[in-house]
């Protein structure tokens, strides 16, 4: 009976889930944030004219509290939630941004006299720099085997699987020193070792050349950074899968 | 569906992000975003290479089906430059009578019989040949068909523009070359008319090669009708009016001058011929035997030619089919693909939490994968303070 429900439950209208929400249900409230946030970074995105970074996402918090700001004011009956949320999100970005250009005067003058960098919220700025520079390294062995980042965005696998199974061959060739070593030296696949040792087809080689290159190339270089980026969190997942 | 990605590389219009499943992925540009920087972005930003691949496929399908379409229309003669006309005419007289249609390429468009004979030695294949090639298809014809024997053995060739003034590279070279590639015994005669004469020729129904005659007799012997030039063979023509002809023919218009070598030296060989006639016969004879088994072994030689062109184009055409096919298999993967994408979110949700019933929330989720990154590494989370003293109930 229970799961019946909540497919009942789904097709509530955003009215009927306001009204719950306003009733007192905190499940509901969430869930309805959660499905918005597309939409509520779509919004800040629209005004900001940049892309929210993971690490100093300032404006994302402020989309998220007007979005809640506006669940709480809105009114039934005066007009379309979603168009309200959206004003209400806008304004509150524009404060933000306002402010910001205030701050970046200020800090110009503090920088100046006091010698601080301005920040706006914790940042490991080593890791940044630790990633900026892991990436210029990628950037420039791909080079030296004749691949761009653009050739990587055309040529990777699309489909979930093929990109696994590159993957894992990836790092099982990066435990193989002879064939490392091989592909350093020469700077291409050793086809017909890697199909042996590793029963994978040519086509599948050949097909997805690139991809395990640089694959390879962020295992073997020591570019931990990437390395923990691919391996982390959703990424193990996606490994596990 | 929102995304997350390292950005690798940055460029005017477009900037370029490697995500946690090691996906590759062009967006759009948005500011200023630095190399190394980890961002949201959703579907929507993704730059796909969609249109940008259909329309040169369609440009070069367009092209290859003008490719081949020319290509077959070539090879039928029938190509677009106005090949579509007739710009000479070729007759061949021995007694069978018959006239060739030329084009711009100088290649045979149309064949026409003007006797009954003709009949038997024309041949489909003629259309698009060279005039050349068809006018040794067609005395090689002759001979098999036991038209040309000992005694009936001379060849009128004549030629005459129908559209401008068109030149034949039909040279009067061809009786010798007759002579060396088909048989020594056989006689040429090579006139060349002009426009008038071509017109007047098909007017009368008549040859251009026995009109031209026919003005030449008539001249000497007014009794002798347009059908009676017509009914009569070449050889006999000649032989009958030989005196009159050699000195009418020295007098006529341009190649009609060759004409006149070529019919002396008929007279110097007169003498021989007689001799010579029952040899010519038997050899003549031989030659047509040798010629009927080349036939043969050259019409397999079709046949099979002609199973494999039908198997090309069977090929072809099955190749063009697959290649559709596949675009629309692969149009089909791609819609898959995103629904795919777009139900992945629900599925990594569901699968990672199995001991709790959240119904996709990911909210929750994605909290409670924060809340552990925290413990690491102390750094801000998704959610603002508000939300986590709430969630921190569950």
């Amino acid at each position: 009976m229970g799961p019946l429900l909540k497919i009942f439950k789904r097709k509530d209208s955003i009215q009927e889930r306001l009204r719950k929400i306003k009733a007192g249900d905190v499940e509901e409230r969430e869930r309805l944030i959660g499905e918005y946030i597309p939409f509520i970074i779509k919004t800040i995105t629209n005004k900001t004219n940049k892309y929210i970074e993971i690490e100093n996402h300032e404006e994302y918090s402020i989309g998220l509290e007007a979005f809640n700001e506006a669940i709480d004011r809105y009114v039934e009956g005066k007009g379309n939630f979603i168009k309200y949320a959206e004003k209400v999100i806008n304004s509150r970005i524009i404060d933000y941004l306002r402010r910001e250009r205030e701050n970046s005067k200020l800090s110009y003058i503090d920088a100046e006299v006091l010698g601080t960098f301005k920040e706006a919220g914790e940042r490991d700025f080593t890791r940044d720099m630790e990633l900026k520079e892991q990436v210029a390294v990628l950037k420039d062995k791909l080079e030296s085997f004749d691949i761009t980042f653009d050739d990587l965005v055309k040529e990777s696998p699309k489909h979930r699987d093929t990109r696994l199974k590159a993957i894992n061959l990836s790092w099982e060739v990066s435990k193989d020193k002879e064939i490392m070593d091989l592909i350093k030296s020469k700077k291409t696949l050793p086809m017909k070792r890697i199909t042996e040792r590793y029963g994978v087809t040519k086509k599948f080689l050949k097909g997805n050349r690139k991809f395990i290159i640089a694959m390879l190339l962020i295992i073997d270089c020591d570019l931990d950074l990437l390395q923990d980026y691919i391996k982390g969190d959703e990424g193990r997942a996606f490994l596990d899968s | 569906m929102i995304h997350r990605g390292i950005v690798l590389d940055k460029s005017g219009d477009h900037i370029i992000v490697l995500t946690r499943e090691s996906e590759y992925f062009k967006l759009k540009k948005k500011g200023d975003i630095e190399v190394g920087k980890e961002i949201m972005f959703l579907e929507e930003d993704i730059l796909r290479e969609r249109e940008g691949i259909h329309i040169p496929k369609a440009i070069a399908a367009a092209i290859i089906i003008i490719a081949l379409s020319w290509g077959m229309i070539y090879q039928f003669g029938i190509d677009l430059l106005g090949s579509f006309r007739t710009y000479a005419v070729v007759s061949l007289d021995i007694n069978p009578s018959l006239q060739f249609e030329v084009n711009k390429r100088e290649r045979v468009r149309k064949v026409i019989p003007l006797d009954e004979d003709a009949n038997s030695i024309i041949d489909s294949k003629m259309i698009g040949m060279d005039i050349e090639e068809a006018i040794f298809y067609s005395i090689n014809r002759a001979i098999e068909g036991n038209f040309i024997t000992g005694e009936n053995n001379v060849i009128l060739i004549a030629n005459g523009a129908k559209k401008e003034d068109f030149n034949l590279s039909l040279g009067e070279d061809i009786d010798s070359r007759i002579k060396e590639n088909i048989h020594e015994d056989l006689e040429v005669i090579f006139i060349s008319l002009d426009k008038e004469d071509v017109k007047e020729a098909e007017k009368n129904h008549i040859s251009l090669g026995k009109y031209e005659m026919f003005k030449l007799i008539n001249e000497g012997n007014p009794e002798k009708t347009l059908k009676d030039i017509k009914e009569t063979p070449v050889s006999e023509l000649i032989k009958e009016n030989r005196e009159y002809l050699k000195g009418k023919i020295a007098g006529s218009k341009g190649n009609g001058g060759r004409a006149n070598e070529t019919l002396k030296e008929k007279n110097d060989k007169e003498i021989k011929e007689e001799t010579k006639d029952k040899k010519a016969e038997d050899r003549l004879e031989e030659k047509a035997r040798k010629e009927r088994d080349k036939k043969e072994r050259e019409e397999e030689r079709e046949i099979r030619k002609k199973e494999k062109d039908t198997n090309k184009e069977w090929e072809k055409s099955e190749k063009e089919k697959i290649k559709e096919v596949r675009k629309s298999q692969k149009e089909r993967e791609k819609e898959k693909r995103n629904k795919d994408r777009e139900n992945k979110g629900n599925n990594r949700g569901e699968s990672k939490k199995e001991d709790e019933k959240n119904e996709g929330n990911k909210l929750n989720n994605r909290v409670k994968l924060k809340d552990n990154r925290e413990k690491d590494k102390g750094s801000q989370t998704l959610i603002p303070l508000i939300r986590r003293v709430s969630l921190l109930k569950h």
